[in-house]
């Protein structure tokens, strides 16, 4: 946890509840991108990271501020994500190959590209999309959000071994989708 | 080396484990091969790419909504009706541990009035649990000792409404 994060949780636990933004802003961005990769609809995601805010707040009294705060709070978002996922009849992934089953990866990339205005973030926001959803939450916390293993075992609810294989299996499908030369890869170095 | 053992070895991303020979032979074979060349020039980019993607921000104003919510729970914590809401919910958790105590104590009144109508009082407390099994086994036979069975169940009917009354 960063000491800035440390200080906003211990001021907000002092009874600064205004303090509690200063977090909300910090990750909304991170988090929205995360959930918006699950839930597929803005307004879905929207609401699911409110929620998740909300309920890091009235739960923060268990937080361990020795830990960073963000797998913390992503492990909330994805628990609320899931249950908005059932509450909406949409298939929720558990444990294992299970998380293989991906459904509609197309619609995931459809979402974000209303609200990503760069071609080539686009090319690479889809490219991620497509993934199933395992490999996709894996690589966005992964890369993305540059969690640990075992973080992003936790909030996914599986297997630090079961990361590692969805971790390996989507840098061989983003290879395949995006061969070099392509806008994505080949223009940063 | 072949292609499918660099590809392969792009794929697992995490090269520590590997020997330095062995990476040598891979990279080597990469920089003239003109598949694994360019796969792993683009896993090189892949993690900078991915976390230098612009963060998608929601249309609403997400910092503002939550505080809104913070606020309210807040004021629900230290508003009047609220308290009063929370005591009588604690209440009538209370009220719900005395009807189950109430309901037991039914149970055992009336338990002992069918036993004591069988055997008579000094009897069962003289037998013992022993005793008290095999009482259970010989009753009720007569019409008085139904009467008394009846008596007992309406004892205990009457014992489980009671704490709903006094709710009310």
């Amino acid at each position: 946890m960063s000491d800035s994060d440390r200080t906003v949780v211990r001021a907000v636990r002092d009874g600064n509840h205004e303090a509690f933004g200063d977090l909300v802003a910090r990750y909304q961005g991170r988090l929205f991108g995360l959930i918006l990769m699950m839930v597929r609809q803005p307004a879905g995601a929207e609401e699911v990271v409110q929620d998740a805010f909300v309920r890091a707040y009235t739960h923060l009294d268990h937080y361990d501020d020795a830990r960073p705060f963000y797998p913390w709070m992503a492990t909330i978002a994805i628990r609320l994500a899931q249950n908005w996922l059932r509450a909406h009849g949409r298939t929720v992934h558990r444990e294992g190959d299970s998380l293989e089953g991906a459904d509609e990866p197309r619609a995931a990339a459809t979402a974000l590209n209303a609200l990503l205005s760069n071609e080539r973030d686009r090319a690479l926001w889809d490219a991620v999309a497509g993934l199933p959803q395992g490999e996709r939450m894996a690589v966005t916390l992964y890369y993305r959000d540059e969690m640990a293993v075992g973080d992003i075992a936790r909030a996914l609810a599986v297997t630090s071994g079961t990361v590692k294989t969805f971790l390996f299996r989507a840098r061989r499908h983003l290879r395949e989708r995006l061969p070099a030369g392509t806008i994505s890869l080949g223009d940063t170095t | 080396m072949t292609c499918a053992h660099v590809l392969g070895l792009i794929d697992a991303g995490d090269f520590a484990d590997y020997p330095r020979a062995h990476l040598d032979a891979a990279w080597g074979h990469a920089r003239q091969c003109p598949t694994c060349g360019p796969a792993l020039e683009a896993a090189r980019t892949l993690p900078k790419d991915l976390a230098t993607l612009p963060q998608v921000l929601p249309a609403g104003d997400l910092r503002a909504g939550v505080l809104a919510r913070i606020a309210q729970i807040e004021r629900t914590k230290t508003d009047p009706a609220t308290a009063a809401l929370r005591l009588a919910t604690a209440r009538s958790w209370a009220y719900d541990w005395w009807g189950s105590v109430a309901m037991l104590g039914g149970f055992a009144a009336s338990l002992a009035i069918v036993l004591a109508s069988a055997h008579g009082e000094t009897a069962l407390f003289k037998a013992g649990w022993p005793g008290l099994v095999v009482t259970t086994a010989t009753m009720p036979s007569t019409a008085r000792d139904t009467l008394m069975l009846a008596g007992a169940a309406a004892l205990y009917i009457a014992s489980m409404f009671a704490p709903l009354r006094s709710r009310s």
